[in-house]
């Protein structure tokens, strides 16, 4: 049966609509993956740059009118939105004045969000004591008046991402938190695990490429290297915790020390279990980016034409040779692309770290580098970081978010704008190093 | 495993192998790779070291966790209160797995169709400049560290977007951390892995195919939804299994977004607790070394490890299967 004019026609521009209707869908779908980054961009620039709120320091004016006497004490509890404070001693907190105090505009009321809501107890010689449930602006005994309370100044009118959050550490106060720990704590991880994994990383991938033969040993690393890219992060972080953290509890939860001490160089002690320190987590992220630099080194290797290997050997160069000084210089663009882009998802990677049981914040750097200057004045600092306790970006990151303060949220905006750009910077290198050297090697 | 030629013939005296410094450091070199090799192996062997001794079965003088509670109890118990002590504790994984599947399945629901549309809008109707804007963006989106997506799922999504919405709107009560934004946000996370991959399969799908189907007088529609996306139909389901492993595994996005207490419960604006959270949970504590709740970890990370291992096995599977198909 076959459809004709009308029919045909009609069922045609349906079907067309239909297409259209589809496309833009698809068209939608794109748009909205899109949209929601630029709104997850938008929204922590945002928040790291909007000022936040400082103190409010309003003087308080708790007084009680008519026979008020300067013995009258007062005392506060269950306060909310702020504390009080003496003038002379800011940051002291205080739950009880009097009224001397008061009249002298000695005591303040330090709040960071909204109006106050206390509790107060007045006493004064000679009679009972009163007790106010409650006391709040629209709340208010008649002969009492409590501390207007002025709009709080911005915490950080510039923003929060400023030169002093770079090159401080931590603090409770969250205008005074920097992110220097972890940006140390980063480097050293990151360049360690640079360090163990490209030399194995290439090595495997040059052995499963150049070296092996289509055995069954060969098909079963392949298949395995495979598995182990998609193995949960956690579960490195739990292999980590055991093998390198605890090491089985091979040693005595009091740390054994090792002191190592090479010819001219200064002794280091190297804690055993390791624990906490640089090592672990760089063994821990070594493992974890091993399969991805495997694999994407070997699409590299396998991108290098048969040819190149071909005239060497012709020449005489011996396999090794042909790999070292033909295929691998070859390679290098792609290899390193991988590489760069695999070290930037593990600098990213909070979960295996925080299984590690990585401290949170810390006040120092691994050891004791914090400036480029602290290199010259105390080299063997260098050799001792790997050893020291460490935090790392994402970790701060994530205590940050857990703060129940509310500033802190625009410090961690702040932290995670420092870590994009980290991100940013290393993704860049590995897009330049691509285009640089597309354009010379032609094959 | 020796390489190189070894002839079929008595070769001539100056050919034959004599010792020589610069075979043996081919040797050395060869065996130094292959080391490298085997290292991801090992991790593998270790991974399942690690975890089948603290769960399964240990070494005598330790017990494992499943020599201390039994497997039946583990599977069928729907309370999960490792924390607490003597009668109130109890281990039934039956909450964590609840809250992990709820995470995934909302997850899907999101990343799936919108992964799948982006990767056929990529392969079938985009154009080169549009291609060239929006796989970079992808890409983007795929390099965000995990915490940013928590941070954004609890700061900005469940206090902008889901609390007027299912709060002022609807009138239901939003949690602070909800599955609900979680999911969300993970379903965001999977959608770059969902598009490239598919879109690779989509995209090796012959040109004779699409041009038999215009020959037929078929639409672009027809062509692309009846023909390219059933001939790469096994692809894209390896690639939805790989992404929803990946959200099963995901760690803290979900920690930050949704975690709370363990929670059997198919509410998506309650708080939940998945697999990883609970082992991210108990280790930012002191765990008492050698206790249970410090053996629960391995347990759980012991399905974890299974689930996500068979659903990549399965993937690879398929994919093996499918390359066939089309050389």
């Amino acid at each position: 049966m076959s459809l004709h004019g009308e029919v045909y026609e009609r069922r045609l521009i349906w079907r067309h609509r239909l297409g259209q209707c589809f496309e833009w869908m698809c068209r939608l779908a794109t748009m909205t993956a899109l949209g929601m980054l630029v709104v997850l961009l938008g929204s922590v620039v945002v928040t790291a740059f909007t000022p936040g709120r400082g103190k409010g320091l309003a003087a308080v004016s708790l007084t009680t009118t008519g026979q008020s006497s300067p013995e009258e004490m007062f005392k506060v509890s269950n306060i909310m939105g702020g504390h009080f404070e003496l003038k002379e001693k800011p940051d002291a907190r205080i739950s009880e004045f009097s009224a001397q105090q008061i009249r002298d505009n000695q005591v303040m009321f330090n709040h960071d969000r909204a109006a106050p809501v206390f509790d107060l107890k007045i006493t004064s010689p000679g009679r009972e004591p009163v007790t106010v449930i409650d006391v709040r602006p629209g709340n208010m005994p008649k002969d009492l008046s409590v501390p207007d309370v002025h709009p709080p100044t911005p915490a950080k009118p510039h923003g929060w991402l400023t030169l002093g959050f770079l090159t401080s550490f931590n603090s409770y106060e969250p205008t005074e938190a920097g992110i220097l720990a972890g940006l140390w704590g980063s480097v050293w991880l990151i360049s360690l695990t640079a360090l163990m994994v490209i030399p194995l990383g290439v090595g495997a991938a040059i052995y499963l490429e150049e070296y092996a033969k289509p055995t069954r040993l060969t098909k079963l690393i392949q298949l395995n290297i495979a598995n182990l890219a998609g193995v949960p992060s956690i579960v490195y972080g739990i292999l980590g915790f055991t093998v390198f953290s605890r090491m089985f509890g091979l040693f005595d939860s009091q740390k054994t020390v090792l002191s190592v001490s090479l010819l001219i160089l200064p002794s280091i002690d190297i804690p055993l279990p390791f624990g906490k320190i640089v090592l672990t987590g760089a063994c821990t992220l070594a493992l974890l980016s091993l399969p991805v630099v495997i694999i994407s080194a070997q699409e590299a290797l396998r991108s290098v034409p048969a040819s190149l290997r071909h005239a060497a050997y012709a020449i005489g160069a011996t396999k090794w040779q042909t790999i070292w000084h033909q295929v691998l210089p070859a390679a290098l663009p792609g290899i390193l692309t991988g590489v760069i882009l695999s070290l930037s998802r593990a600098i990213g990677e909070a979960a295996p770290l925080t299984v590690l049981g990585i401290a949170a914040q810390l006040s120092y750097a691994p050891g004791r580098i914090s400036k480029i200057s602290d290199i010259v004045q105390h080299p063997e600092g260098l050799l001792k970081a790997p050893f020291d306790t460490f935090t790392a970006l994402p970790i701060q990151i994530y205590s940050w978010i857990n703060e129940s303060s509310p500033n802190f949220q625009h410090v961690a905006a702040a932290g995670i704008l420092v870590l994009l750009a980290t991100l940013l910077t290393m993704n860049s290198i590995a897009i330049f190093i691509r285009q640089h050297f597309q354009q010379k090697i032609r094959w | 495993m020796p390489s190189g030629g070894s002839s079929p013939t008595e070769a001539p005296s100056s050919l034959r192998r004599k010792f020589s410094w610069l075979r043996a450091r081919e040797q050395v070199i060869q065996g130094a790779l292959f080391c490298c090799a085997l290292l991801s192996v090992l991790t593998t062997i270790s991974i399942i070291y690690v975890l089948i001794t603290e769960s399964l079965f240990a070494i005598p003088p330790n017990t494992a966790f499943f020599q201390e509670v039994s497997p039946v109890e583990f599977f069928t118990e729907s309370r999960w209160t490792p924390q607490y002590d003597g009668p109130q504790q109890h281990f039934g994984i039956l909450p964590l797995m609840g809250g992990t599947f709820l995470i995934t399945g909302i997850s899907a629901v999101i990343g799936l169709p919108m992964g799948l549309m982006i990767a056929i809008y990529l392969s079938e109707y985009a154009t080169p400049r549009a291609r060239a804007w929006v796989k970079p963006a992808l890409e983007i989106l795929a390099g965000i560290p995990t915490v940013v997506y928590g941070y954004f799922a609890l700061r900005f999504l469940t206090p902008e977007v889901l609390t007027p919405i299912f709060h002022d709107w609807l009138g239901l009560t939003v949690l602070q951390k909800n599955a609900l934004s979680g999911g969300i946000v993970v379903g965001l996370m999977i959608i770059p892995m969902i598009a490239s991959l598919s879109e690779d399969v989509l995209r090796s799908v012959p040109n004779s195919l699409r041009e038999s189907g215009y020959a037929l007088g078929s639409t672009k529609f027809d062509v692309s939804v009846r023909i390219v996306v059933p001939a790469a139909m096994s692809g894209i389901f390896a690639s939805f299994l790989l992404a929803l492993s990946r959200s099963i595994g995901e760690t803290m996005a979900v920690t930050i977004a949704s975690a709370g207490y363990p929670n059997l419960t198919l509410n998506p604006l309650n708080q939940i607790q998945t697999m990883t959270a609970f082992i991210v949970d108990v280790t930012s504590g002191d765990v008492v070394a050698g206790s249970t709740l410090e053996k629960s970890l391995y347990a759980v990370a012991l399905v974890l490890f299974v689930i996500t291992l068979t659903m990549n096995l399965i993937s690879q599977w398929v994919l093996a299967r499918y390359r066939e198909v089309y050389q």
